[in-house]
């Protein structure tokens, strides 16, 4: 580079200066020339001397003139050229650099942001300027906005899924609550089979749709929709995981197991039956069934779900093997099928194990374990009928009355003013025990604590016609009859 | 209790318990029916099955058993239409006499009698 920029100053002087310092010169020394030919020449042939060597020194001065310009123009080039290439070198060389920093900045650079984001958006930037290696002004430019726009597109992406979990849980909510009522119309309507076979169907649609925004709310990254507060046994958690789905009746459960599932845990194993039931059923060749089998094993209870459809092909069966073994939430979803990334997340968040296997019956098996620290034996209020449960110790006493005074109570609804025990009343005061005196709270009539709890009356009466006090409803009103010709006579008694 | 049903309500929805069935097709059983188990529960039994094989040892009610399964009426039929299907329980119904409309149904001596209860 120093030769190029030391011809560069050597040859400043411009052509058209070097010309004419060059036609001085030759004029001078041809003047000089001519002069002293002319002098020295014969007188004779002096004019001749004069003129013809006159047109000769124009003509070499012309000559000088022109062949100095020439080289001079030549040099001038031939410097430019140097120049020209020069620079055309460093340039390459700093394209060069540049390409270099561009291709680690997509190679390297970029996913290394990407992690860091991921890990932790807030302190990403810092911990970035201290990885990131020394670059270009243009491509640093380039790294900031790029790393500006990842941060923003993550915020908004955590904002979208916070969103779609809390809207999602709202749903939730309001479909329990929806189920709630679902299953108190139907006690209510126990006695209808038609109009009760019509809120099963739409109880039914409810849970279907329950388990779309289950689906939603654990792939945006939410909490469980319910939380159930006592161990669930085997055969309800099939059962909740298959109602929630389509063709719940191509579902065929086989399971003797009596082992229950923690209650925080309940939800999420339903959940992902659930996914795996339906994506069995959907995946098996239409009316077939597909089957749940449930082992007991020392690692926890395996729950083997098997369709009969035709299998899956070795690259789907790779996509499932990756949506259950990583977990995903929606932003890194690689599709809109959310079934299995859904069971995928559930496994993860437990601690499930799933894995598939090519099925007994021609289709695929889909494997579920619920480890052992999942796992519990059923709490005891699991109705024991061989004792024979009272109302108090039984499941659910307000509703198990309940269900039965309105089963029973309601079609012939000509009874005007029968004194109608609130549920709440025998539910909370299983005070009179058979044989005892009828009991009221201070401050109340006698009669108004019989309208409370009839019950109270008739113990020693249905205690002597050898029966046993039950809990059922057709005791109690038998006992009423009995009690009507008496209080008739007590009656008829009062008005004499 | 009524106002927080969550806490006793189990997961699986009255339609899994009937397989779907909301007892309209099927055979009507009347409410205070006799049930009697004819055979044992069995362990691969739906468990409300068994809990009524369990409970119907002796004679007992279809609305009995509707109170102490906590299931509606409807569904308790339709799990005994199953039962009886199979021969595992068999029903011994009521003389229509005595249960239907009888004397004893007669509005106005049941107001009479809540007359003279609250009068006691």
């Amino acid at each position: 580079m120093a030769a190029p920029l030391s011809d560069r100053k050597r040859s400043r002087p411009r052509p058209g200066r070097q010309a004419f310092a060059a036609l001085l010169a030759v004029a001078a020394l041809s003047a000089a020339v001519w002069l002293w030919a002319v002098n020295e020449s014969p007188d004779t042939i002096r004019a001749a001397v004069a003129q013809v060597g006159g047109a000769a020194a124009l003509l070499l001065c012309a000559a000088v003139t022109a062949a100095v310009h020439q080289a001079a123009a030549a040099r001038s080039a031939l410097a430019r050229l140097a120049d020209a290439e020069a620079r055309s070198r460093q340039d390459r060389e700093a394209r060069t650099e540049i390409e270099d920093q561009v291709t680690a900045l997509a190679d390297t650079a970029v996913p290394l942001m990407l992690r860091r984001i991921r890990e932790d958006r807030t302190t990403a930037a810092e911990v970035l300027a201290g990885e990131l290696p020394e670059v270009l002004p243009p491509v640093a430019h380039l790294r900031r906005t790029v790393l500006d726009q990842l941060l923003e597109a993550d915020s908004r992406t955590a904002t979208a899924m916070i969103s779609t979990a809390d809207c999602g849980a709202r749903i939730q909510a309001r479909l329990t609550t929806l189920l709630a009522q679902l299953r108190e119309l139907e006690e209510r309507y126990g006695d209808r089979s038609d109009i009760f076979s019509d809120l099963l169907k739409v109880d039914h649609n409810v849970s279907r749709t329950g388990r779309l925004a289950d689906t939603l709310v654990t792939l945006a990254g939410g909490r469980s929709g319910r939380r159930w507060t006592r161990p669930i046994v085997m055969e309800s958690i099939l059962r909740g995981a298959a109602g929630r789905i389509t063709a719940y009746r191509r579902v065929r459960l086989h399971s003797t197991s009596t082992l229950a599932v923690v209650g925080h845990a309940a939800e999420g194993v339903m959940q992902a039956l659930a996914e795996v039931m339906d994506n069995a059923v959907n995946f098996s060749a239409h009316g077939t069934d597909a089957h749940v089998y449930v082992q007991e094993e020392d690692t926890g209870i395996v729950v083997t779900v098997e369709d009969s459809g035709l299998g899956i092909r070795r690259r789907e069966r790779r996509l499932a093997e990756s949506l259950l073994s990583e977990p995903r939430d929606l932003s890194t979803l690689p599709s809109s099928r959310m079934g299995l990334a859904v069971v995928g997340s559930l496994a993860h968040k437990y601690g499930l194990k799933v894995s598939l296997r090519p099925s007994a019956r021609g289709g695929t098996g889909v494997v579920l374990l619920i480890p052992t620290h999942l796992l519990t034996e059923p709490r005891a209020p699991e109705p024991r009928p061989s004792t024979r449960s009272t109302a108090e110790s039984s499941d659910g006493p307000g509703e198990t009355v309940a269900s039965g005074e309105d089963a029973s109570s309601r079609p012939d609804g000509s009874r005007p003013s029968l004194p109608r025990r609130s549920t709440a009343g025998t539910a909370e005061a299983p005070s009179a025990q058979p044989g005892g005196l009828p009991r009221r709270r201070r401050g109340r009539t006698l009669a108004e604590a019989v309208r409370e709890n009839p019950e109270q009356l008739f113990p020693l009466r249905s205690a002597s016609a050898g029966k046993q006090v039950r809990g059922g409803l057709s005791t109690r009103f038998s006992a009423f009859r009995e009690a009507v010709p008496g209080s008739e006579e007590q009656h008829s008694q009062n008005d004499a | 209790m009524r106002a927080d049903p969550l806490h006793k309500e189990k997961p699986d929805r009255l339609y899994m318990v009937t397989g779907g069935r909301g007892g309209a097709d099927e055979p009507s059983l009347d409410s205070v029916a006799l049930i009697v188990a004819e055979s044992e529960p069995s362990p691969e039994m739906q468990s409300e099955h068994a809990a009524v094989l369990r409970l119907c040892a002796r004679p007992t009610a279809v609305v009995e058993l509707s109170a102490e399964l906590g299931l509606p009426v409807s569904a308790v039929r339709v799990l005994l239409a199953d039962l009886l299907d199979t021969g595992a329980v068999t029903a011994r119904h009521p003389a229509p006499s005595t249960v239907r409309e009888g004397p004893q149904h007669d509005p106005d001596t049941l107001k009479q009698v809540l007359l003279a209860l609250q009068r006691l």
